[in-house]
């Protein structure tokens, strides 16, 4: 399959992307708002065309396990849910991260707690870069702003996944899950074979080197401390380079800005907009959207707010990014939150009327 | 005095050894070390040839024995129901029917 | 007599490592694990084998035999199982997983994973009481047997019937083929291996799911010495349909 221009919802591109990548395999349970990505799965039938494997599981906390045993044996599997579904797959991801297999995971976001409401909202951030289940871990995750980054991260996550053998998320909301925008497909690659994944990713079991190397194994099971801290060492190092290799954001109008705001995900959207009604009126506002929430763009937005008095944190929660913009700027410039809750999402003008009213402009 | 009683002794075990050998259907190999003194086997051998060992092992284990070995029939019952796999058996001549079911019966004792 | 290697008539499974198992003496996980790597070998699987244990007094199980383990989280096995055996159609695929495991914190994988006739074994050790965790009862605990957490004997008000998982399972069309087998006796260590064997056999031929329930002992749970508890599982075992149940 060539690239391909095509007018999707954020799921539907994702679960295209998915198919074009080469994914082995997707087990999920329908959840609102991302019910589309198994949807548009099944509808395209991958299985014939790719070999790849989609099932309609009977739980999130089976699909996080299907998700574990296929990446232990070196295939790229994937799943996708909401924040109920998120949750329960916690010791799942846990496992992954202790188990050091890849694998990509996609929240589609709602509000809550507990059952929520099917509206957008960013109330996992928390979840999902501050470890939601238990054990000392991260997820490399990345906020997509646009229905174009829903079908990109796919690769990217999946690429940063393999290389450091760690889950990988991909945090949207449900705005950006259901809006429909142009969007270009990738082309098409076709799948690892058996021999490749044997010869790329020794770890991975595959049930026939006995013989040969002698036997493999998956597990995160170890009693003995000092070897049990020596593994934690050896994943927190992967995580310290991580943070200084891989964090990714993107700056408009930063340079001469006196507040900056900063936003992730379809917030960002709407401050972009922000922005530009606020230099219209000659307000000097700028914006660094983080595009991987863990590692944190620390570096990007301290020289970003180099020249700002101020940096307004627009989220769709009770403020959660705050706290590591607020450690990132070590706390020398005033960091204020703004964010409406439970499904309610702000307007452009709600901002800058924000930004006025904070930092007294 | 004691020097010839020690030789008679010697003379009589070896020619016991050598009788009982003679009878002896089946051989059992414990490894020791192995063993856990669970007993199963001991409680397993129709031929009461095994027992417990007043000894124990260096894990702490007082061990199986065979004891009796000029019982022993080489059914094999003991290794079948032996937990942890330490006991190996041989036998001369032709063997018991149930153990011809086991698979675990070297390729050319089948053939 | 010599031990001359012509005359052996058992050895130890080559398939077993040289570690010492971890279990205390007497316990049926040993003695399973035995067979289970006897009968991988004698069908000539270690090259061809994904093994997925579960959480219990098996966890360990990956140093014992020597094939490739993947290791699950608790009762999560059937769905590890699940998606190894899909994408891994050419191997095969089995599960090795506790009662407390598999009837209790596992029974939706295990439904679903049956019902959905996944071409996978699954080896289910049921010695009635979580033995890892000292003792508790578990959901396979028979009425009137007292554990720590049933001091008193398990009873109807307090803890509900005995879950008869395997049975509930001979009931899914997915499942080909479900047997209840016990490690007590060499006669039933003989047929166990048959059933095992058979199992295998139809996952290899992609019937569907196959089901060896063990009945098993544990002695430090029951609070009995080794000889007591296979005695007691014996007479218990009077009560129990055995063998070949689907």
């Amino acid at each position: 399959m060539e690239s391909e221009v095509r007018l999707m919802k954020g799921n539907e591109a994702l679960a295209h992307a998915a198919i074009r990548y080469g994914v082995d395999a997707y087990f999920g349970y329908p959840i609102t708002p991302q019910s589309e990505i198994i949807e548009t799965l099944m509808a395209q039938r991958p299985w014939q065309s790719t070999g790849m494997t989609v099932m309609q599981v009977e739980s999130e906390v089976s699909a996080i396990h299907m998700v574990y045993g296929a990446a232990a044996t070196g295939k790229r599997a994937m799943t996708s849910s909401s924040g109920p579904g998120i949750s329960l797959m916690q010791g799942g991801i846990s496992y992954l991260c202790g188990a050091n297999l890849p694998c990509l995971i996609v929240n589609v976001m709602r509000g809550g707690p507990g059952l929520g409401t099917i509206q957008p909202s960013q109330a996992d951030y928390y979840q999902a870069v501050k470890g939601g289940g238990h054990g000392d871990y991260k997820l490399f995750t990345l906020a997509p702003s646009s229905v174009q980054e829903m079908a990109d991260f796919v690769s990217v996550a999946f690429d940063w996944a393999f290389r450091n053998c760690n889950p990988a998320m991909i945090l949207a909301d449900g705005t950006i899950g259901q809006m429909m925008e142009k969007v270009v497909l990738p082309p098409a690659r076709p799948r690892l074979t058996d021999d490749e994944i044997a010869h790329k990713y020794p770890w991975a079991i595959d049930g026939a080197r006995h013989s040969r190397i002698g036997s493999n194994r998956i597990a995160s099971l170890e009693l003995d401390a000092a070897v049990m801290e020596q593994r934690n060492c050896e994943r927190q190092h992967k995580y310290e380079l991580a943070e200084q290799n891989d964090a990714r954001a993107e700056a408009t109008l930063t340079a001469d800005a006196e507040v900056l705001i900063v936003a992730f995900g379809s917030a960002a959207r709407i401050c972009a907009k922000a922005v530009d009604l606020a230099r219209a009126e000659g307000l000097k506002l700028g914006l660094l959207r983080p595009i991987t929430l863990w590692p944190f763009p620390s570096a990007y937005l301290r020289e970003a707010a180099e020249h700002a008095r101020g940096i307004l944190c627009v989220e769709l929660n009770a403020g959660q990014m705050i706290d590591d913009v607020r450690i990132a700027v070590e706390s020398r410039i005033l960091v204020e939150h703004y964010g409406r809750l439970g499904g309610a999402v702000f307007t452009p003008t709600e901002i800058v009327s924000a930004a006025k009213n904070i930092f007294k402009l | 005095m004691n020097m010839h009683n020690t030789l008679f002794r010697d003379v009589h075990s070896a020619a016991l050894r050598t009788v009982h050998a003679m009878l002896q259907k089946g051989q059992v190999t414990i490894d020791a070390e192995r063993c856990k003194g669970c007993g199963l086997c001991v409680h397993t051998c129709p031929a009461q040839s095994l027992t417990l060992s007043q000894m124990v092992n260096s894990r702490g284990y007082v061990h199986s024995e065979q004891r009796f070995a000029n019982r022993c029939i080489g059914c094999a019952s003991c290794a079948l129901i032996c937990p942890d796999a330490c006991i190996t058996v041989s036998r001369r001549g032709h063997i018991p029917h149930h153990a011809m079911q086991h698979d675990s019966l070297w390729n050319n004792k089948l053939a | 007599m010599s031990v001359n290697t012509k005359d052996i008539v058992y050895h130890r499974p080559r398939l077993l490592t040289d570690n010492n198992m971890h279990y205390c003496p007497g316990c049926s996980h040993a003695a399973i694990h035995k067979i289970l790597a006897d009968v991988l070998s004698d069908m000539n699987l270690a090259d061809n084998v994904i093994g997925i244990g579960s959480v219990g007094c098996s966890v360990f199980i990956y140093n014992y035999i020597d094939i490739d383990w993947i290791e699950a989280a608790h009762g999560r096995a059937p769905a590890v199982a699940t998606a190894v055996s899909r994408l891994n159609p050419q191997k095969l695929v089995f599960t090795y997983q506790g009662d407390g495991d598999m009837a209790s914190i596992g029974t939706t994988e295990i439904i679903h994973a049956a019902n959905r006739g996944e071409n996978i074994t699954v080896i289910f050790i049921n010695n009635s009481v979580y033995g890892m965790t000292g003792g508790q009862m578990a959901p396979t605990t028979p009425l009137g047997m007292k554990t720590v957490t049933c001091p008193d004997g398990r009873n109807v008000e307090q803890n509900g019937y005995p879950l008869p998982i395997t049975d509930l399972l001979t009931r899914l069309p997915g499942t080909c083929f479900v047997s209840r087998e016990a490690v007590t006796t060499y006669k039933h260590v003989l047929h166990a291996k048959k059933a095992l064997r058979k199992a295998f056999q139809n996952t290899l031929e992609k019937r569907g799911t196959s089901v060896v329930e063990f009945v098993a002992t544990c002695c430090s749970g029951w609070k009995m010495s080794p000889v007591e508890a296979n005695e007691w599982l014996n007479t218990r075992m009077k009560q129990m349909k055995m063998g070949r149940l689907k």
